[in-house]
């Protein structure tokens, strides 16, 4: 008893399937450029040769890249506050959001309310700054890690996952002599694996693509979050170019000394590698996951 | 039932953990800078409040007792300056530690300014001129005379032309100013290899230019001229004017677009993109596409810079063995004069200056400048140690390679101000370290020092309308021209042009540039009659 497909729908399909292919394909294809320049040599990428396919074979690059100090340096900043910032930003989110989700906390509108309107307005960029200089957290990790450490928005999509638990669970556990801390660590928690991998998610990508972070706290070089480090190579070339035009520039010295475009490559390859990684891993959680709160608006 | 207690005692301890590994790096130096001296800066406070010029007291802290480690925040560079060899190289010449801090690639002056306005201490700031500019107008930056006077290492071994323009009104002096080095930097290139082989000539005139560039498309079907710039320098100076902002005509200061060679010469662009006799990209050419087309041959002359050459050079060399470029000279005017600029760009490559917050910290600040600039630390932070980064031949430094490009690329990086009467022999290290790039060098040059030409009378100049008004005018001139010479706007619309021009400050650019050009008779003057600094080592070969 085999259904038949009406032709229409057919199709409908195969358009579809032609059009997310051909999206799919701008998005893969400008990486897998950038991963054959990177393997190319400097020479064929600046005549603009190199295709889909390395030309002129070398690792040189990567070598290049691995040894560059202020890389590693970077590359060790963005670890280091995706970890940190994700575990403080998971234990904030689940803090709030758990007694924001039972109905017998007195006063949660109100509290509700609070978090809602800081999501719609807040001081701005200067006031954030001049707050973080005066707690002294310019030039540390801190400023990476504790502006973007809570997100409303998460809270509320974990919140209303939290919403959708079973609370019978909830309330044999209370009969067992459970408290409130116990009831989230070894109930509720266990029970929302896949929103908490979802949620850690948005979090860990969020910590890691934070370049604004970077560019209004940190003056130290020994802080600078890979981002920055990353845009301001890519941006380089460009850079020049307009200051040129401005005459802000003067070409007198080996100031012209840009990153070659290979390098460039190489560069990026490896800075999206760590994150990369994390994916796998959470795969599973992560579909489940996307539908958090879905039910309940 | 305690599983989350330990969970959050190990959290805890990560945090003071992370707590400890920034106070250290961040917060620890600072404060130990200022703690660790605290009773030489007290004393040298008092001196100065006292009624006693800065002078006694720069001069006793800086001789003896422990030396503060100094803040120096400056624009964006792509490495850790912390972590150069001439960091460590120059803690130990000097004996100053100083911490390098820096400014993001975006948004820099913001950033530079909420920095200083919220109170961060940075004893040093190295600047480029108009963010000097801001800085002193904001009042923000401390008056370095007494300091000046008591280390006159400083004034001995400077460009003494670059002290007008970081010195007010009423005489105070705001900055140490780092001055350019006259020497050319870009001309137009063209392929070596090609023009033998047709057999062609370089051309002189717009006439000889036009039949060159015909000539290039029938034979060989490529690009004879790719480019993006609004005025094609060897070109303009065959229609008479060059790329100063400035002419002046009897006394009279005025932008060079009322030049009527202007005109004639965007005609002549016109005509040529029309005629498909330039790169049909010209107007939307990007720096990398321009180095495309170079380097795979598709086009034959362009507006280099002698550091673009070599990677041009090597990337046509593996399909074109004997592939070079040379430059040609800026075209005669109908004169027969041509028109060329050695200094791309601003005369003021940097200024040194100090913020008025860090004044304790000040008289250390200028002493370390002063040694920098002596001749032998100079010499070794720039050229490095003769006989393990380079060997002298004829008394020019000659890099021995790899160290050379180990320790010293980024050395420029720690200049403060440079010694002028040494860094044009150290420089040629730079220029050296590669054979290409040393030829290309040479040749453009050694190609100039055979013509007499007049410089910018403005060159050293500095007055408020010009850190107002330049940079927007020059990217308004930029796209109309472009526009022109694509043809999408009409040249018959240069007056309303030059009208939209005037009403965006032209005329105020134009009121303070002869308000300066009057009042700095003697230094227009200086400007004019400057030497290029490589002059003497090509004139007598």
């Amino acid at each position: 008893m085999k259904k038949k497909i009406p032709l229409k729908e057919k199709i409908f399909q195969v358009i579809n399937g032609l059009i997310f292919a051909a999206l799919g394909l701008t998005m893969l294809l400008p990486f897998i450029n950038l991963l054959a320049k990177s393997f190319s040599s400097e020479s064929s990428v600046l005549a603009g040769r190199v295709g889909l396919w390395p030309i002129g074979f070398q690792t040189g690059t990567y070598r290049y890249v691995l040894t560059e100090p202020q890389f590693i340096r970077s590359l060790f900043n963005s670890i280091l506050v995706t970890i940190c910032g994700t575990i403080i930003a998971m234990i904030l989110t689940c803090m709030v959001a758990y007694p924001l989700s039972r109905g017998w906390l007195k006063g949660r509108k109100i509290f509700i309310l609070i978090f809602v309107f800081v999501m719609l307005f807040n001081g701005g960029m200067v006031p954030t700054y001049l707050l973080i200089n005066s707690l002294h957290m310019l030039n540390t990790y801190w400023a990476l890690i504790l502006p973007p450490a809570f997100s409303v928005y998460n809270m509320i999509l974990l919140k209303n996952f939290f919403e959708e638990l079973p609370e019978s669970v909830e309330e044999s556990a209370r009969l067992d002599g459970a408290g409130n801390m116990d009831i989230l660590f070894r109930i509720v928690l266990p029970m929302s694996l896949p929103a908490i991998a979802t949620i850690g998610l948005f979090y860990a990508v969020g910590f890691w693509n934070n370049y604004m972070g970077g560019v209004m706290y940190i003056t130290d070089p020994k802080f600078k979050p890979l981002q920055q480090y990353l845009y301001e190579l890519v941006t380089e070339t460009q850079r020049l170019q307009e200051d040129l035009i401005t005459g802000e520039l003067n070409l007198d010295r080996d100031a012209i000394n840009t990153v070659p475009d290979a390098i460039r490559a190489a560069t990026i390859m490896l800075s999206s590698i760590p994150i990369m990684l994390v994916y796998p891993f959470l795969q599973k959680y992560f579909v489940k996951g996307l539908v958090v709160g879905s039910v309940k608006g | 039932m305690c599983n989350w207690k330990r969970f959050a005692a190990v959290i805890i301890a990560g945090m003071l953990l992370l707590t400890g590994c920034g106070a250290k790096s961040s917060g620890g130096n600072a404060t130990g800078a200022t703690e660790g001296n605290e009773d030489e800066q007290m004393a040298a406070s008092a001196e100065a409040e006292t009624g006693q010029s800065a002078t006694a007291s720069a001069e006793d802290p800086a001789e003896e007792g422990e030396k503060p480690t100094l803040k120096w925040l400056s624009n964006y560079v792509s490495y850790d300056p912390n972590s150069e060899y001439v960091a460590g190289l120059l803690e130990d010449l000097t004996g100053y530690k100083v911490e390098y801090y820096m400014l993001p690639a975006e948004n820099a002056d913001q950033r530079l300014s909420m920095e200083l306005s919220s109170g961060n201490s940075y004893d040093l700031l190295k600047l480029n001129y108009s963010q000097y500019s801001m800085l002193a107008g904001e009042g923000a930056l401390l008056p370095l005379n007494d300091l000046l006077e008591a280390n006159p290492g400083i004034y001995e071994t400077t460009n003494p032309l670059g002290w007008y323009g970081v010195t007010q009104e009423n005489g105070d002096i705001l900055g140490i100013p780092e001055v350019a080095t006259i020497q050319t930097a870009a001309a137009l290139g063209f392929r070596k290899d090609i023009f033998d082989e047709y057999g062609w000539e370089l051309p002189e005139t717009v006439d000889e230019f036009y039949q060159l560039l015909k000539e290039i498309k029938e034979k060989t079907g490529k690009i004879p001229l790719t480019g993006n710039q609004a005025v094609q320098v060897t070109i303009a100076s065959g229609f008479g004017f060059d790329t100063y902002d400035f002419e002046i005509n009897d006394g009279k200061v005025q932008s060079y677009l009322r030049n009527p060679g202007v005109k004639e010469y965007l005609k002549f662009m016109n005509q040529l993109y029309v005629e498909g006799l330039i790169d049909p990209d010209w107007p939307v050419n990007k720096g990398e596409n321009i180095d495309q087309k170079m380097s795979t041959g598709e086009a034959i002359m362009t507006h280099m810079s002698w550091s673009s050459t070599p990677n041009w050079t090597r990337a046509l060399q593996e399909t074109v063995p004997d592939a070079s470029f040379e430059s040609i000279m800026p075209l005669s005017d109908a004169n027969g004069v041509k028109h060329i600029d050695p200094n791309t760009g601003s005369a003021y490559q940097s200024v040194v200056c100090i913020p008025k917050k860090a004044k304790e910290n000040a008289p250390y600040v200028v002493d370390m400048v002063e040694k920098r600039l002596e001749k032998d630390t100079f010499w070794k932070f720039n050229a490095g140690t003769e006989g393990v980064h380079y060997t002298l031949e004829d008394g020019i430094p000659i890099p021995i390679q790899p160290k050379y490009a180990e320790d010293m690329t980024n050395g420029n990086y720690f200049q403060t101000s440079v010694n002028y009467i040494e860094s044009p022999i150290t420089w040629l290290s730079r220029v050296r370290k590669d054979d290409l790039l040393y030829e290309a060098w040479r040749d453009m040059n050694s190609k100039v020092s055979k013509y007499d030409y007049t410089y910018d009378p403005f060159y050293y100049a500095s007055f408020p309308e010009y850190d107002e008004y330049h940079a927007a005018l020059a990217q308004k001139v930029n796209d109309y021209f472009l526009q022109v010479i694509a043809g999408t706007e009409s040249i018959d619309t240069y007056d309303n042009f030059l009208a939209s021009w005037e009403a965006a400050g032209g005329l105020e650019y134009e009121a303070g540039a002869q308000n300066w050009y009057d009042n700095n008779q003697e230094l227009a003057q200086k400007a004019l009659e400057a030497v290029p600094a490589y002059k003497s080592l090509f004139v007598e070969q």
